[in-house]
């Protein structure tokens, strides 16, 4: 394939990635077969698409299927009525005893094809599950071996659902989901006194039946601890074990020693799932070394920090303690057994004070410093985000200064600039010393590091500073905004503005901008409710500070119009970018450029009310207001002119819309680059345009 | 800053490390590549890559027992060794890295091929297996898939086999990835997207 095609390949690639089922048939089908070598190729990746995450994070590819399907078969006493599940090595089938004693439905569980070590293993796991009788354990009753030799398991049928999709369906709060957490545990405890380690706990080998009590299943990479001839085997041979990537600890993917501490690992990690909502490493976009460095070396965020803000609150302090215990990477540092884990998950839900400490500060330098990597490229990116954060600083001082000049009445507030600013100043030049590799001995802070410490150190060295506090936490809440931390992001900006309730007579305008930041960040999220909440407050504090004619106060406006947009509050916004508009026009120093953006903003809302030709008029005047001020690539008058195009396309006048979408394409590729999704996404309707018009 | 990922610019994978430089070699070398000198840069590739084996048999006998290679600590081993040894500057670190990926790749593929060899019963190998090891969760036989796969992905977009080398052989993030070839980390995204269904695909057959 020449570079050329590979190329095209790669948009359709994106193009047809952004939609799903019937959507994207149909723009495969829109291809048409005049290539279909082309197509197929297309067809090919995105079917390899759909699992390549999996297929990377957890060591390539799937096992064989098994030769042939066992429905309908009869096992001993035991007639197989159909297919329950597949895992990494065996298929488990629903069976029926049905030799007139009495009527039972069990599982069975038959070794995949996989030759001699595969059907081991089986007999392995009926050993070591007839050692275990805990009522949490799912029983063992019987094994034997198919006519073609291979051995199967029967076990007791449990009727239920995987542990986190049942605390899901039935909206547990925080103390049910804990308390089903501590009935594994007593489980996994038991099978630790009889030397077993589990190895592979995870939701889905946690089934919760109708009576709400959990069952746990699947010993199938279980161990005994007593005896260790079997180990070398697979440590050599680390891409044969297959653990799962969302709860297996650091040991098992660096093929180290498993003890239960591995267990006591897992059911964190099962906990932390249950708890935040979400995986504690971020586990998409994984290749086998990613997952190997993310799970050896990245520290989870504290579950509060990521979990929906009803439960954050809850999580915060012990339980993220005791889960960052049971999830540290060292196996020594995590709670000597599984009976620890659960006493101190004991102690919160009594009140108790727990027995786990966070890390020291001390204790995180040590282990970044022994690593001594992760992080060498990372120190320019550590330098770019303090360099901005330094030039918006640069920039308050200025401003600060020129404020001070320019208005004598404004001093106190100016001043209370100038010193802001020079606080952050100190504080960020502080924190990049910590990042430079020259002052710290040859290893570098990652932005995050960078952050959190600077979360720590705030509150203490500016505790009598609140307005440079204030002026620090808005400018880390916005870089964790940035780097896609928005629960982290909005606790800073929270603390922001509990930073300027301490003061006396805090800058109204600045505690405006820290809710505009959080409206914007909800907005982000698709919280527009909050977003349009937030930004009332916004556009009260401005005009309460400066009249209802100024620039920032119509900025309100668009942004509370906007968020109206997106709620289908079609009428409302209307009125509000209307209202944004006429305070532009009446700025004694107008700027066109903001005004074009407000005009095509209340566009958009004019075409969701239906009224396309008046729609169609205000993109017009828009675009006239843009081409008179910006260049050429001024990427807002590119997005105008796609959606313009679109507009003339819905309208029905498909060679207007192809005139403004080429331009649209145009001005994108001069601003952005041809590769530029939004390029892309232009010239993908385009194309579509072009080749409705070209139909006969 | 020009980037020379010419085609032919590269040495083939079978080429072998001399011995460990002079690590002022190294560093006049990476200045040279950097500035945009493509001979640099092809000389560069050998002399990391003695670097990296030398590393990857202390990083063996020391801490791991599984004999699988690290290569994200290998390659910033590597790196703060040379730094600590002479003035590399930060500007260095970004071109070090694609050289380093692609010397990473090499030495990979050598020892995937040496295992080849003595499952064939071809003789008794040049050096024990256990060598440099294995790229943890990666059959051997794949990685020599893998090299074939790039070669012909290298004729499609060079920018993709450079991505996929320091994405799947050194095991950089996408940010870090970025800053190596000096693209946007949007651009490594949307390249890596299609890449991962890419290697699905090529490993799947």
């Amino acid at each position: 394939m020449d570079p050329a095609r590979w190329e095209r390949l790669q948009e359709l690639f994106d193009a047809a990635s952004a939609c799903s089922g019937p959507a994207r048939e149909g723009f495969l089908a829109g291809l048409g077969g005049s290539d279909r070598e082309f197509v197929d190729e297309l067809r090919g990746l995105l079917a390899a698409d759909a699992d390549a995450v999996d297929a990377l994070a957890s060591g390539w590819l799937q096992e064989p299927a098994p030769a042939r399907d066992l429905t309908g078969e009869r096992l001993g006493p035991y007639r197989v009525t159909g297919e329950l599940g597949r895992g990494g090595m065996a298929v488990v089938y629903r069976a029926e005893r049905d030799d007139g004693d009495f009527a039972q439905t069990v599982a069975v569980k038959v070794v995949r094809e996989g030759g001699p070590e595969l059907a081991r293993r089986l007999r392995e796991e009926r050993r070591i599950q007839a050692r275990l009788t805990h009522p949490a354990v799912v029983r063992l009753y019987d094994g034997g071996a198919l006519p073609d030799g291979s051995p199967y398991l029967v076990m007791e049928f449990v009727d239920g659902v995987p542990l986190d999709r049942w605390c899901q369906q039935h909206a547990l709060d925080v103390d049910a989901r804990v308390d089903l957490v501590l009935e594994i545990c007593d489980a996994v405890a038991d099978a630790h006194r009889n030397l077993i380690v589990h190895r592979d706990l995870k939701p889905s080998n946690i089934l919760v039946t109708g009576d709400g009590r959990p069952r746990l299943l699947d010993f199938g990479i279980a161990k005994v601890l007593a005896d260790d001839d079997d180990g070398d085997a697979e440590r050599t041979r680390p891409h044969a074990l297959r653990v799962s990537p969302a709860t297996c600890a650091p040991e098992q993917i660096r093929g180290e020693p498993v003890t239960t501490a591995t267990d006591v690992y897992a059911l964190g990690a099962v906990l932390y799932g249950l708890l935040s909502g979400r995986s504690a490493h971020d586990l998409d976009d994984l290749t086998p070394l990613g997952l190997e460095r993310t799970v050896c070396e990245a520290e989870p965020p504290p579950a509060s920090s990521v979990a929906p803000a009803d439960r954050a609150r809850r999580l915060r302090g012990d339980l993220d303690v005791i889960l960052a215990k049971a999830l540290q990477k060292d196996p020594a540092r995590r709670y000597p057994s599984v009976d620890a884990l659960a006493d101190d998950l004991r102690r919160h839900r009594a009140g108790l004070p727990v027995l786990a400490r966070p890390d020291s500060v001390g204790y995180r330098v040590g282990r970044f410093v022994r690593r001594h990597r992760g992080g060498v490229i990372a120190a320019a990116l550590v330098a770019a985000a303090v360099l901005t954060g330094l030039g918006g600083t640069l920039w308050q001082a200025r401003e600060a200064r020129r404020q001070a000049v320019a208005a004598a009445a404004e001093r106190d507030l100016a001043q209370q600039a100038a010193a802001r600013a020079q606080s952050v100043t100190d504080f960020m030049v502080s924190l990049f010393e910590a990042a430079d590799p020259y002052v710290n001995g040859g290893d570098t802070l990652t932005v995050f590091d960078m952050l959190d410490q600077g979360r720590d150190r705030v509150d203490g060295e500016l505790a009598e500073d609140p307005a440079a506090r204030a002026a620090l936490l808005m400018a880390m809440g916005n870089a964790e905004a940035g780097l896609g931390r928005y629960a982290a992001g909005d606790s800073l900006l929270r603390g922001a503005m509990t930073a300027l309730e301490e003061m006396p007579s805090p800058d109204p305008l600045f505690a405006a901008d820290v809710l505009n930041s959080r409206s914007l960040l909800a907005g982000f999220v698709g919280d527009h409710h909050l977003a349009l909440a937030l930004q009332r407050d916004v556009l009260a504090r401005r005009r309460a500070a400066v009249g209802p004619v100024d620039r920032a106060v119509a900025a309100s406006l668009t942004s509370m119009g906007v968020a109206q947009l997106y709620l289908g509050q079609i009428d409302s916004a209307i009125v509000t970018l209307r209202e944004a508009d006429a305070v532009r026009a009446a700025l004694q120093d107008p700027n066109p450029v903001e005004r074009a953006g407000g005009v095509a903003n209340l566009a958009s809302a004019v075409q969701a009310s239906g009224d396309l030709a008046a729609a169609d008029s205000l993109f017009a005047v828009a675009a006239g207001l843009y081409r008179d001020e910006v260049p050429f690539g001024y990427p807002s008058l590119a997005t105008l002119l796609n959606n313009w195009g679109i507009l003339a396309y819905r309208r029905g006048d498909a060679p207007r819309a192809a005139e403004l979408l080429a331009e649209a394409v145009e001005r994108y590729a001069d601003a952005m680059g041809r590769e530029h999704p939004y390029t892309v996404n232009a010239q993908v309707s385009l194309d579509a345009v072009r080749a409705e018009l070209d139909r006969p | 800053m020009p980037q020379n990922h010419g085609v032919s610019a590269f040495p083939t994978p079978r080429q072998r490390g001399r011995a460990i430089s002079e690590p002022t070699d190294i560093t006049r070398l990476l200045r040279a590549a950097t500035a945009g000198d493509a001979a640099a840069h092809d000389e560069l590739i050998p002399l990391v890559y003695a670097e990296l084996r030398a590393i990857a048999r202390g990083q063996l006998s020391r801490e791991r027992k599984d004999h699988t290679l690290n290569p994200t600590a290998l390659v910033h081993e590597a790196y703060l060794r040379l730094a600590r040894l002479d003035a590399l500057e930060w500007q260095d670190r970004t071109h070090f890295y694609a050289v380093a990926a692609r010397a990473m790749r090499n030495l990979l593929v050598d020892h995937a091929l040496r295992r080849k060899t003595a499952k064939r019963g071809g003789g008794v190998p040049d050096v024990p297996l256990d060598d440099v090891g294995d790229l943890p969760g990666v059959d051997p036989e794949q990685v020599l898939t893998l090299d074939a796969a790039l070669d012909a992905l290298e004729k499609r977009n060079p920018r993709h086999a450079r991505i996929v080398e320091l994405r799947f052989f050194t095991g950089l993030t996408i940010e870090e990835t970025a800053a190596a070839l000096e693209i946007s980390p949007a651009t490594v995204k949307r390249d890596w997207h299609l890449l991962r269904a890419w290697l699905a695909r090529e490993l799947e057959g």
